[in-house]
């Protein structure tokens, strides 16, 4: 029998109590008188297996804060292989994580059970969500492309950009909207085409229509529509814009303001000097992309498209009228002046249109009131008359007399009945072709006294004419 | 072709012959006792005619040559490091050589840590304090030298056989 200090026994049974409730255990002190017995070795191995534990203790305390570089714990112990065994698995997926987080989304993990299930269903998703993302994005910028080639020439940068931060706000298969409507055309431009060597023509328009594009962009709009001399614009699409009404009164006032420079540098050029008409209407329209498959553009289709053109058709140069739906929707401030009846087909009355002034809000844009002194002439000037009915001479002169001119407006006596906002030709003797004395006008009012006297305002004067005007006018003087 | 001598290797891939005409019946599979039992005998007698230093050299350069053949015939498309190392992962998967896992990788120094669990050579053996997966050391630094042009330093620093449970390699160039 081997005798057994109870110490030591005691120390043993402490130390596997202190391990049992969680408490730091050290080695067992063994007595340096201890003989090698059974005791000894049963000591030893209990040590042993004391500062294994601690070991193993330390490491997974380590492991637990995610410190995986921790120092090799010797042991044979299968606790300890299995901490080995979990610290390089752990070990290896942070490496595929770190992978995964620099964008590889190929990285798998095998053989770790449902760990391995949600890793690579996670990065699968990841994959996915990146494919998706990127098929997103190329419809973004194939969207955005599209946005900036069908409206960069025809709009300012800022109206893009608001395109470009609409996901759903530009519906681009078509919507009713209701929009205003700037409709510009130059007077007489058509007759001066005709008299300009093309360069000049080119050269004059380009010029014309820059200024023109400078103030609409400016102001917001959206140029539809650049049909020579003339220029249809939008303003409320493809973006809403509460204030379109007020924006297109800002851009007509500032056009025909701006007309005055480009006739400032006409006259430096030597070109001839171009008055422009505005309309301005407010009214539902459908827009959209128009066209085919090969070729489609922004556009905008409806009545009050061609109502506005119709108004349009009733300006004088310099002139800006508006429709009712335009002053209502612009609201109070609008400065106005005279009253246009506007016919127009499908229409059982006529739409009572007003010349607009200017706008309290916009006093430096205020249009000068033309104050013509018609000078009457003591001797009428005989000359022939052309009725224009749209684009057509109807071929057949009527006789009549100038009685008074002035700066861009004459009195003109005749026997034809004329219609208020007619077009004509006036022409006066000698000379044919292009040295013809001829001008293109519109009839804006009628005297009562004496009957069959009217006020014509030019749209075109050929340089002959300008030449006899300018005498007649000389003369009144 | 075999049997040859020879003062430069010789070893081609054509030289594992076609499978799947010579084993229509057993197909490509063994169990993996024969593996070892090849392995562990020609160790046997390689450590008997010329030592443990000598038989390890030759396992080394065996496996190193095994690696270059299996990646340039198995890993040759693999463009970047990672696809790299993830093509090596899913043939030792597929081929049932181990599961190879990486712990750390310093692309820039060149420098890895890789495990293999359920290793082909030693999983499962008795444990005798010996790491003993010199084939496997040479068949990594030979997969590596063959993708980066380098020539790797291979060293397993735990093995079953030395009491783990996974054979963890390190790898870095050599100087």
């Amino acid at each position: 029998m081997i005798s057994v200090a109870e110490e030591l026994i005691d120390r043993i049974t402490a130390a596997i109590h202190y391990l049992r409730v969680g408490k730091p255990v050290g080695p067992i002190d063994m007595p340096a008188d201890l003989p090698d017995n059974e005791i000894r070795q049963l000591i030893t191995y209990v040590n042993r297996f004391l500062v294994e534990f601690n070991a193993v203790s330390k490491a997974l305390g380590q492991m637990a804060v995610g410190e995986l570089n921790i120092p090799r714990v010797a042991s044979r112990m299968e606790v300890v292989q299995s901490l080995k065994t979990l610290q390089s698995n752990l070990t290896h997926l942070t490496w595929k994580t770190q992978q995964v987080a620099a964008g590889d989304l190929e990285q798998k993990v095998d053989f770790m059970g449902d760990f391995s299930i949600a890793f690579n269903s996670m990065t699968q998703q990841l994959k996915d969500s990146r494919e998706q993302l990127l098929r997103l994005n190329e419809q973004l910028e194939a969207r955005n492309r599209f946005i900036r080639e069908t409206f960069g020439r025809y709009t300012s940068d800022d109206i893009v950009e608001v395109l470009l931060d609409m996901p759903e706000g530009l519906r681009l298969g078509g919507e009713k909207r209701e929009v205003t409507i700037l409709m510009s055309d130059l007077r007489g431009f058509t007759s001066m085409v005709e008299r300009l060597e093309p360069t000049t023509v080119v050269a004059l328009l380009n010029h014309y229509l820059s200024a023109m594009i400078e103030v609409i962009q400016h102001n917001g709009g959206t140029i539809d529509e650049i049909i020579g001399d003339a220029i249809l614009v939008l303003f409320g699409a493809p973006v809403q814009m509460p204030d379109a009404a007020l924006r297109a009164i800002r851009a007509a006032l500032q056009m025909q303001q701006a007309m005055q420079q480009v006739n400032a540098h006409n006259a430096r050029q030597g070109w001839p000097e171009i008055s422009m008409g505005i309309a301005l209407h407010t009214g539902e329209v459908v827009v959209g992309n128009l066209g085919s498959t090969k070729r489609t553009k922004y556009g905008v289709v409806g009545r009050t498209v061609n109502l506005t053109g119709r108004i349009e058709s009733y300006t004088l140069g310099g002139q800006v009228l508006v429709s009712p739906s335009l002053m209502q929707a612009a609201g109070p401030g609008l400065i106005l002046g005279e009253e246009v009846k506007v016919s127009a087909k499908g229409m059982p009355e006529p739409l009572l249109c007003r010349e607009l002034l200017g706008h309290e809000a916009y006093p430096e844009l205020s249009l000068a009131v033309p104050e013509s002194q018609l000078m009457m002439l003591p001797i009428p000037v005989p000359c022939s008359m052309i009725k224009l009915t749209g684009k057509q001479l109807d071929n057949q002169e009527h006789p009549a007399t100038l009685r008074g001119v002035a700066p861009g407006q004459a009195v003109l006596a005749t026997a034809c009945p004329l219609e208020q906002y007619s077009n004509i030709i006036v022409r006066l003797e000698g000379g044919t072709g292009q040295d013809a004395p001829e001008l293109y006008a519109k009839v804006i009012r009628f005297f009562e006294e004496p009957e069959g006297c009217c006020v014509l305002h030019f749209t075109s004067v050929s340089p002959a004419m300008q030449v006899q005007l300018d005498r007649l006018m000389g003369k009144s003087e | 072709m075999f049997k040859e001598e020879r003062e430069q290797g010789l070893f081609t891939w054509s030289m594992l012959g076609d499978i799947e005409a010579g084993r229509p019946n057993l197909g490509p599979l063994m169990h993996l006792s024969v593996y070892r039992l090849m392995q562990f005998t020609l160790r046997d007698i390689l450590i008997r005619d010329f030592g443990v230093e000598t038989a390890d050299r030759i396992f080394y350069e065996a496996g190193k040559k095994a690696g270059e053949e299996f990646c340039q015939n198995l890993l040759a498309e693999e463009k970047d490091l990672n696809s790299f190392l993830a093509a090596i992962q899913h043939h030792l998967k597929e081929l049932k050589i181990g599961i190879f896992r990486v712990e750390s990788a310093n692309f820039e120094e060149g420098s890895f840590v890789i495990t293999v669990a359920e290793d082909l050579d030693c999983s499962g053996l008795p444990v005798c304090d010996e790491e003993i997966c010199i084939y496997d050391e040479g068949f990594i630094a030979g997969l590596l030298q063959s993708y980066t042009g380098q020539d790797f330093e291979v060293k397993e620093v735990d093995c079953w056989g030395s009491g783990d449970r996974i054979c963890r390699f390190t790898a870095k160039p050599k100087k």
